[in-house]
């Protein structure tokens, strides 16, 4: 633990990130995180202390939160014009968890407006920078939570993912990006934007900076009905004395699966190399790795893309200027309405009108049903290899590293890019990225998923694939 | 769009327009040539489940599309019934895991409702 002073770019380790509010806001000015500079947050609280009472899990540690989780005393924009200014009156159930146990809330990190894109271009409060290299993306949605802690401002941050916007992200800025399985955090708090797909996810420095927030956060919730009734596993117990060197065998016994249709001809030669090699590190420790098929893989993006449109054209009915959202007055109810809404993003508006189209009489069998079942088809793809004996699943988290700036314009460019990670947000099961090595000195991502419920199970994993990578893979 | 819906992706300008309507978003006239050509781009891809037949669609017990109804796995436990399936089981109606309602909304001539019964 230090205290950051090393450029961004040349940050050593994980260990490198401030752990204190006051390293925070020293790495914060270092680093220009604010609008000129990176432009990770939307908001910031300078005045934010840890509680007197001391003893909670995360006391004193500084942490940031994506601006689409409602928070007490900091604006809550979901990085759109139709909500600025706008201070819930409320708090996410995670978020509130998160302060219970001591943590220091420094602000709120910039996104996608409503979690719509990859890239964090589509705020409409400009684009993130990538700490690594400022003229490529951060990745997104929750690209702002990513830089804050790349550039080592935070060791944790909350995300949120749709169709992974914690994970894709995590891997472009060399952290940890976690997706836990559907319901296991309480989605309470977190504005809407596709609700059989949204998470709350959160990235860490390390996968232990993850799981200590997991454990403050997960667990049932009276205020989400979606949120699992069981009792969260032991994230602490999960990464506690990992043992991990390369030759021992701390997975001994552990089947990993390698779903040959996430290794696509196509893959970026550099990104398949480095997971290879997170493989073999995966056999150094004990594992048996076995290639194995899901086959609907290929018709993932189409049926999450028809999905989450259609779910956004509903919950994103109620900014309307009524209900919430910066009114646009106009002559009748009907002008106003629209009016409102025509404020907005590009990005947002395609996902409206693409879902609204999807639902529309005459088209609803031939894309929402069919999307649907195929869900249901990929769904039984991971409940088919996991029944089979594979414990967790490994492919890369992206196909490629991050993009430059502004060199995404085709939407379904764009949309291709999450490939990897839709799956998991369309079978529930919970996923996660870590660190593999590096390209040029842009991050790989390596991705974990497991079978719902297997938090743990995915975590243990994680945290002994990461020491034994060592601070390489971080590099 | 008519006949086949997937067959055919083109999408006019009119058809963004009655989509803007319904959807309550107010469109510059300039700005539809291009989302009408966005549409009908990500449409095109859309495409691909066609692909998916009917023979296809698995067997497993989870409902379609909602796959967090699922079982949880080996290690997690028995979990007590969810909310959901509670208040599924006290429904005057339901199928497929889903309330089945009177209809309340008309739709308008020559256009076929959603849903039988939802």
């Amino acid at each position: 633990m230090g205290e950051a002073c090393t450029p961004v770019a040349r940050r050593s380790s994980p260990a490198d990130t401030a752990r204190t509010v006051e390293a925070a806001w020293r790495r914060f000015d270092e680093v220009g995180a604010g609008a000129e500079g990176l432009n990770a947050f939307l908001a910031v609280d300078r005045e934010a202390r840890a509680p007197d009472t001391l003893g909670g899990a995360l006391h004193g540690v500084p942490v940031a939160v994506k601006d689409n989780l409602v928070t007490l005393g900091l604006p809550t924009t979901c990085g759109s014009r139709l909500l600025e200014g706008y201070v819930s009156p409320y708090e996410a159930t995670a978020v509130e968890r998160l302060r219970a146990a001591g943590a220091v809330i420094i602000g709120k990190t910039n996104l996608d407006e409503f979690g719509m894109g990859s890239t964090t271009e589509f705020s409409a409060f400009g684009p993130t920078r990538n700490p690594l290299d400022r003229s490529r993306v951060p990745g997104g949605s929750s690209g702002g939570s990513a830089a804050a802690v790349a550039a080592g401002i935070v060791p944790i941050a909350l995300g949120s993912e749709t169709g992974g916007s914690v994970r894709q992200p995590a891997a472009f800025c060399g952290v940890v990006g976690v997706k836990p399985t559907y319901g296991r955090v309480s989605r309470y708090g977190l504005v809407a934007y596709a609700s059989s797909l949204d998470h709350v996810g959160v990235f860490g420095a390390t996968v232990a900076d993850a799981a200590r927030a997991l454990a403050v956060m997960a667990g049932p919730d009276p205020r989400d009905a979606t949120a699992l009734a069981a009792p969260p596993p032991d994230f602490l117990a999960a990464v506690a004395g990992v043992p991990a060197l390369p030759g021992t065998s701390a997975l001994a016994g552990l089947t990993v699966g390698v779903p040959r249709e996430y290794f696509p001809e196509g893959l970026d030669a550099r990104v398949r190399a480095r997971c290879h090699g997170a493989i073999e590190g995966l056999r150094a420790l004990g594992a048996t790795v076995r290639e194995v098929s899901l086959p609907h893989t290929a018709l993932a993006i189409p049926a999450y893309y028809i999905i989450a449109p259609a779910e956004a054209s509903s919950n994103l009915a109620r900014f309307d200027g009524v209900r919430f959202g910066r009114r646009v007055p106009a002559a009748s109810l009907r002008d106003m309405l629209e009016h409102t809404r025509a404020q907005f993003g590009a990005e947002v508006t395609r996902r409206i009108l693409l879902g609204t189209y999807v639902l529309s009489a005459g088209y609803y069998d031939a894309y929402y049903r069919q999307a649907q079942r195929v869900r249901a088809a990929i769904t039984a793809d991971f409940t088919r290899v996991f029944a089979d004996g594979i414990d967790v699943l490994f492919t890369p988290t992206a196909p490629t590293v991050a993009p430059a700036l502004g060199a995404l314009t085709d939407p379904y460019t764009m949309y291709l890019g999450d490939c990897f990670t839709v799956p998991a947000n369309l079978a529930g099961i919970p996923a996660l990225s870590v660190p593999v090595g590096r390209v040029e000195g842009l991050p790989v991502g390596g991705q974990l998923m497991a079978p719902h419920g297997a938090d743990a199970r995915l975590v243990a994993v994680a945290a002994r694939l990461e020491a034994a990578l060592g601070r390489e893979a971080h590099q | 769009m008519t006949g086949d819906p997937v067959a055919s992706v083109v999408v006019s300008e009119e058809e963004v327009r009655r989509v803007a309507a319904l959807a309550r978003v107010a469109i510059d006239e300039e700005a539809l040539p291009a989302l009408a050509a966005d549409l009908g781009g990500i449409l095109a891809h859309m495409a691909q489940l066609r692909a998916f037949a009917e023979d296809d669609a698995p067997s497993a017990s989870v409902p379609s599309g909602m796959p967090w109804r699922a079982d949880l796995p080996r290690d997690a436990g028995a979990a007590p019934a969810s909310a959901s399936v509670t208040l599924l089981a006290i429904a005057p109606s339901q199928q497929d895991g889903f309330f089945l309602v009177p209809q309340v909304v008309a739709h308008a001539a020559g256009h076929e409702p959603v849903a039988e019964g939802a």
